[in-house]
Formats: structure tokens, sequence, C-alpha cells
């Protein structure tokens, strides 16, 4: 999560120029669905176990 | 939300992209200097790229604000609507871009600042997501938004 965080900061300041902007944008946008992919990913890995554990 | 005009707008921007790039000017009587034309057409590109980059942030906070829609709806409820209307000011400019590529119209600077205009930007807010991860998410994608939100006025606000 780290690592995101930092993202996330470094994205908040996108400075002046329309380029930096553009290439931030997408950076973010790949970045959110990147960890948001990896938080389903876990969730579903920790239903797996919980499901194992319980049988 | 499906964000349609994406599209359009990636296509306006490869549009202005080859017309900066092929435009020859000529010096004619009653015709603008050349330097305001290619000036006109790169400010244009800007302002088709900060559309496409509006749009991309957009995007990541439509996704992030998604995961939370079940688990706190009243969240959901209260930056859902500010987020399509930040979408619907971006289409509006959009087009205004197109329209002023197309046929020379001058009002695409206001439709811009209306981007920026359309919410009051800290409204968007985390606040209210329960869980940690999710608020992680959605705080870092709406951080984003609002950045890009923030350098339309400097972009768009003053004479350029």
């Amino acid at each position: 999560m780290q690592e995101f965080d930092d993202f996330a900061a470094s994205v908040s300041t996108v400075g002046n120029s329309v380029a930096d902007m553009k290439t931030k944008g997408e950076a973010l946008k790949k970045a959110v669905d990147k960890k948001i992919s990896e938080v389903g990913q876990q969730a579903a890995s920790d239903t797996a176990i919980t499901q194992v554990g319980a049988a | 939300m499906k964000l349609k005009s994406r599209y359009l707008v990636s296509a306006l921007a490869m549009i202005l992209l080859v017309s900066a790039g092929c435009r020859h000017n000529t010096t004619a009587a009653g015709q603008p200097p050349p330097s305001a034309a290619v000036t006109t057409v790169a400010t244009l590109l800007d302002a088709s790229n900060t559309c496409v980059t509006v749009e991309d942030g957009l995007t990541a906070a439509d996704h992030a604000i998604d995961q939370v829609k079940m688990s706190d709806p009243e969240y959901y409820a209260k930056v859902g609507p500010l987020i399509k209307k930040i979408s619907a000011a971006n289409a509006a400019a959009a087009q205004k871009v197109k329209l002023a590529k197309d046929t020379g119209a001058t009002d695409w600077k206001p439709a811009m600042l209306a981007i920026a205009s359309s919410v009051n930007v800290s409204d968007l807010s985390a606040a209210g997501v329960k869980n940690p991860t999710s608020q992680a998410i959605v705080q870092a994608s709406l951080a984003g938004l609002v950045a890009i939100i923030n350098t339309i006025n400097q972009n768009f606000g003053g004479t350029k």
C-alpha cells in the first residue's frame, strides 16, 4: 500500500504542463485499476482460505 | 458510468495533432499573423488533451467509488453525482473544442473553465468510506482528479 500511497502523492502534484498532466492522468487511471484488481484478488483469496478453513 | 465521450475526445486530439503538423501558414491581407494561428491550434490541442486527461481522472475516480457503492451507499450517493457533473462539463467542453477546430468558434475557453467550476473540489473527499484500503484508493483517485482540475484555471484562465 505504501507504494500506492507514494504514487498517489506524486500524482497529486501534476504541474502546469498539459503533457505532464496527460501522462499522470493516464498513470492514475492505470494505477487505480491495478490496485482495485489487486485488492479484489486478495479478497477472493481470503474468502477461499476461510472456506477451506471452515470445511 | 459510461464514458462514451472518451473516444470522441481521443479522435479529436488526433485530428488536432495532425492539423498542427500539416498546417501551412501564408501571409495574406486580412489574415491573422501565422504565429497567432499556430498558437490557436496548439492551444486547442492543449484543451483537447486536457479533456482527455480529465476523462482519465474521472475514469479512475469512477472505478474507485464503484468499489464502495454497496458498502458505503451514502458516500456513493454524495460523491457519485459530483463525478457525473464534472463528466457532463468535460463532455460539453470537448464538444466546444471540436466545434472551435471545425468552425473557428471562439467560445471554448469558458467551457474549459466550466469544468473547473462544475463542482466544489473540496467536496471530493474520501471521508465516509469505511474500509481503510478502499478509502486510500478513493482518496488517491480523487486527489489526482482534483489536481488535474486545478490546472485548468492555470492553463486556460489567462490570455493564453
